[in-house]
């Protein structure tokens, strides 16, 4: 494990699975549709980690979804899933780089596509069996790993206007159901981590309940507030949760993206949240795609790992130079 | 007039008029059962044990929306407390038939409208989802002694008339038409003809015309209950659904069938589709 002088986590999110998006084709995003087979590409996931390992990358959050012939639930495999054994040796071998594998399945009903007949049966008893299995097999995988992302995100009827089925919680019925993951994955001996956005942001704008997250969302949830622009002004919303989340004594692990034009996005999120947030509460950084992992990405997926590299390196730059200016 | 076919079309628009309007509008009980021309005068309603003595004069039709409101022999978990027994239904439907009143059973399978399922209203598309309807569409019908119709409701499916709630859930696309299609094919397997409110034409007609089969009889309505608007596509759709030949049991959103509703109906649509008139004081709510 790399493990910087100062603790931070300098993560990436690799999709093993990428059926977390439209259960149809949506034309604006063809490659988000679902498809049952694997997308993972071998040479290209193998140059990636290597990749981050030499970036600096100390942890991989592997989002898994339906690419795992899972003992439990089989039925949801795609064709060519990784087997459990595949996928413990993958976890073997980013143990040995110094990378920390941490799993994430998204249990947002936007982005539960991988879950099969499971996504049209959101909180019934089946459904919460269903989730306490995954939780509970993966967990053994990855032998009770530090953190487990439950994802949460863009839990909305407009994220879902391309969707064959619409699912959308809110208020008691998203609480019931988050609280019940996270107790999945506090019985697992893990820490749960979230993306805030759904709860957080319209606690602002749209359902007139302030304080609703504040006071509900318990403190040791790790929050990935995310924002994937270029521009930090705090009277964007987006930047304003990481704000907000900080004065509220949240750990958080920032999240940037190079999914589109943006080079300068993951740069400027380091510099922005290390200077806003306060160190005891910034666990570290995230960094992602949201791109399959195969080939025809390769390119915007490796630049993305060397985007981390870079960010890492001009930040304990800075560090030392700061040190050194005191 | 500019055809034949147009002045057949209004003058058989008159005689339906003249025969439904006055009975069904202003109440009476004159000539109740005895219109001589076939045409249904149908009243949409929740089952309940009183039904049979509590319907207005003229009508010869009662779809009953059975929902929870029976209870079931192969699901009584999703049948409330104050749920009819088997007996009781049976009573119920012979009292209709023996006042002229056709009972017909009727589901609100539309997502907007399933809280009476219980769990199942969170599993739609699903095994145990499909299962549980394909069995009370087979009890329902076994308990109506095949009846001629029967109604799957499925109006207003979206997120419109559940945007106030905690819980949203919908089908859209080829999802809603695969499960209307389920509930179609429950039914004519059956020998029973399928029936459903049409809005969803509204939202695309296009898509709702190379979609719908011609064998699934439909009840449109007007949104507004105003026939004035040529370009409102809930009272084009009356036309529209003629034209291609669908039947039609035209529908009031309100207690009883409204003279406009008649009046317009009879003029625009072909007699021979125009099987009757429905009301369901309950349709924009």
């Amino acid at each position: 494990m790399i493990r910087n002088k100062d603790g931070k986590i300098w993560a990436f999110l690799l999709h093993v699975s990428f059926n977390m998006w439209e259960d149809c084709l949506n034309p604006e995003y063809p490659y988000r549709r679902y498809e049952p087979y694997l997308r993972v590409d071998d040479l290209l996931w193998e140059d990636a980690i290597d990749a981050l390992a030499k970036a600096g990358a100390n942890m991989l959050v592997l989002d898994l979804g339906d690419a795992i012939q899972y003992k439990r639930h089989p039925e949801i495999a795609v064709n060519g899933a990784w087997t459990v054994e595949r996928l413990e040796t993958e976890i073997k071998k980013l143990r040995s780089l110094g990378i920390e594998p941490i799993p994430k399945l998204d249990f947002s009903s936007s982005h539960d596509t991988w879950m099969g007949e499971w996504s049209h049966m959101v909180s019934t008893p089946e459904y919460y069996s269903f989730c306490r299995d995954m939780i509970d097999e993966i967990s053994d995988i990855f032998c009770h790993p530090r953190f487990f992302h439950i994802g949460m995100d863009e839990e909305s009827v407009r994220y879902q206007s391309a969707h064959q089925y619409v699912v959308q919680r809110l208020n008691g019925e998203w609480w019931n159901d988050f609280f019940h993951l996270k107790e999945c994955v506090d019985s697992n001996g893990s820490r749960a981590w979230i993306w805030p956005d759904y709860m957080l942001w319209n606690q602002y704008f749209v359902f007139n309940r302030p304080g609703q997250f504040f006071v509900k969302m318990p403190k040791d949830v790790v929050q990935s507030n995310w924002y994937y622009s270029e521009e930090f002004d705090p009277i964007n919303q987006n930047i304003q949760g990481y704000l907000d989340l900080n004065a509220h004594g949240f750990d958080q692990i920032p999240t940037g993206s190079f999914h589109r034009d943006n080079t300068a996005n993951f740069g400027n999120t380091v510099d922005f949240c290390s200077k806003h947030i306060d160190s005891d509460h910034l666990l570290g950084f995230m960094q992602t795609v949201w791109m399959p992992t195969t080939e025809e990405y390769r390119w915007r997926i490796m630049e993305s790992i060397s985007l981390l590299g870079n960010a890492r390196e001009k930040y304990y730059k800075r560090c030392s130079y700061k040190k050194q200016s005191k | 007039m500019s055809s034949r076919r147009d002045f057949i079309k209004q003058a058989s628009a008159l005689v339906i008029a003249g025969c439904l309007a006055p009975d069904l509008v202003v109440g009476t009980a004159k000539s109740v059962a005895g219109q001589g021309n076939g045409k249904v005068r149908a009243v949409a309603t929740d089952l309940c044990p009183e039904i049979a003595e509590s319907l207005p004069p003229g009508v010869n039709m009662a779809v009953l929306f059975l929902d929870n409101h029976v209870q079931w022999a192969g699901h009584p978990e999703v049948s409330h407390q104050g749920s009819v027994s088997q007996d009781v239904l049976s009573n119920i439907l012979n009292s209709l038939r023996s006042k002229g009143i056709e009972p017909i059973p009727a589901f609100n399978f539309s997502a907007a409208h399933d809280m009476w399922m219980g769990k199942y209203s969170r599993m739609l598309s699903s095994k145990p989802y499909y299962s549980f309807c394909k069995d009370l569409i087979a009890e329902a019908i076994d308990l109506f002694g095949r009846p001629r119709f029967i109604h799957f409701g499925m109006q207003d499916e979206g997120w419109e008339k559940q945007q106030n709630r905690d819980r949203i859930i919908y089908r859209q696309d080829k999802l809603w038409w695969s499960d209307l299609y389920f509930y179609i094919s429950e039914a004519m397997g059956r020998c029973v003809r399928p029936w459903v409110w049409a809005d969803s034409f509204w939202k695309d007609p296009d898509l709702f015309l190379k979609m719908m089969p011609r064998n699934v009889l439909l009840s449109n309505w007007s949104s507004t209950g105003s026939f004035a608007d040529p370009a409102d596509i809930s009272v084009k759709a009356f036309g529209l659904l003629d034209a291609e030949g669908y039947d039609q049991i035209p529908a009031s959103p309100s207690a009883v069938i409204s003279n406009r509703t008649v009046t317009y109906c009879s003029e625009t649509i072909h007699g021979e589709h125009l099987l009757g008139f429905i009301s369901n004081a309950r349709l924009n709510d």
